[in-house]
């Protein structure tokens, strides 16, 4: 790989986000135990929209960038087991602009990376599902579905 | 795959049903037996590549006439309908692209690859949209999708290889979903329905070049 772009873009994609990003949101690049700064790992938190079930609960989301970013997008991942129908038992999003072959384009930043993770909360693609139980539940029992975000929601209290 | 199984039940039904000559049990093409319950692969549960799972979907069709059966599973339906993006630039349309020399007025602006600003006096390559990149940010990028990072306008693709190469691919791999099962009708069905075949002619275009001849020995028996 002939001098890879990722980390410039990323160190720019940091001050971009100190210089602004929206409320409620966090993203910072992983902290190594020897103090040293990872930035292909982005430890994020994802506000629930507020009117919506999702709202009180901050989502703990990773973001693993490759050294091909950003010719190909980060992997992003809620803790496994996360309940959405668009999210893989392993935690992994599933979200068209987040495809490589698809909707992926580098002009996309963390912040509407996040922004679009938000959206996807309260408005799951049934065309697209990732994981059995929250497909099944939000197709199937609306109340079910709408108690069982709720309870999520309070899983994840905000920090501090 | 799993389902090869199922696959083979299905099959044995049919059969059952052509042994038994209950041929108005089943229209001439029963479309689409599908099932959206996600799979997961123990193995890759995130099944990273199309960022999908593939659901069990099976697709039957049915040709009294040809005497045959096809069973299309999941994966190659999928194939047959979801195209894998923006194939890459043609090389030509990446050296097309021309130079354009950053002046004062042009400040602030930034390549949205990198997020680095343009330097004054400096170069960057401009993609027939207009957008302008750094050269060496935007071929990385048209290698792999020709489309522009901003508006996704599409470049031109290179026809030859890349594009045999995938069809290739493809078309081997749509083999391996495939089970096709034949059999044998004797009470010769009605010619009305002629018509109602070509989708499932077409469907077995790449290699079924029997069912037209078993279609004529139909009529004339």
């Amino acid at each position: 790989m002939s001098g890879g772009i990722a980390r410039g873009r990323l160190a720019e994609e940091r001050k971009a986000w100190r210089k602004n990003h929206p409320h409620g949101f966090v993203a910072k690049p992983e902290t190594l135990s020897d103090g040293t700064v990872n930035l292909m790992v982005w430890h994020c938190t994802i506000p629930g929209k507020t009117g919506t079930d999702w709202e009180g609960g901050f989502f703990p989301l990773t973001l693993h960038f490759s050294e091909d970013y950003p010719s190909k997008p980060p992997k992003c991942k809620f803790p496994p087991g996360f309940f959405h129908p668009n999210v893989y038992p392993s935690g992994t999003v599933c979200l068209s602009i987040l495809n490589e072959d698809s909707g992926w384009r580098p002009a996309i930043t963390v912040k509407q990376i996040l922004v679009g993770i938000q959206d996807l909360l309260d408005q799951p693609n049934p065309a697209d599902p990732a994981q059995t139980e929250g497909y099944h539940l939000f197709i199937q029992d609306a109340t079910e579905y709408k108690k069982r975000v709720r309870q999520q929601a309070k899983q994840y209290p905000p920090l501090v | 795959m799993a389902s090869e199984a199922e696959a083979s039940e299905i099959a044995s039904f049919f059969e059952r049903i052509v042994r038994e000559r209950d041929l108005s049990l089943f229209v001439p093409f029963i479309l689409g037996l599908a099932s959206a319950t996600p799979r997961t692969d123990p193995e890759n549960p995130d099944q990273e590549n199309p960022g999908r799972p593939t659901p069990q979907e099976r697709l039957i069709f049915i040709n009294p006439f040809a005497q045959t059966m096809m069973v299309v599973e999941g994966d190659s339906l999928q194939e047959l309908g979801m195209k894998d993006g923006q194939p890459p630039a043609s090389k030509a349309s990446i050296d097309a692209m021309p130079c354009v020399k950053i002046v004062e007025g042009d400040g602030g602006s930034e390549c949205v690859i990198c997020l680095e600003q343009f330097e004054i006096d400096g170069v960057a390559k401009e993609m027939p949209c207009k957008h302008r990149f750094h050269g060496g940010c935007i071929e990385k990028w048209l290698k792999i999708h020709g489309s522009c990072p901003v508006c996704r306008y599409n470049m031109p693709v290179d026809e030859e290889e890349p594009g045999k190469k995938i069809e290739g691919a493809d078309r081997e791999r749509r083999v391996e979903g495939e089970i096709r099962v034949s059999f044998y009708v004797q009470e010769s069905t009605r010619a009305s329905e002629d018509s109602e075949q070509t989708p499932s002619g077409d469907f077995n275009a790449s290699d079924s070049s029997s069912s037209p001849a078993a279609d004529h020995d139909d009529m004339q028996s």
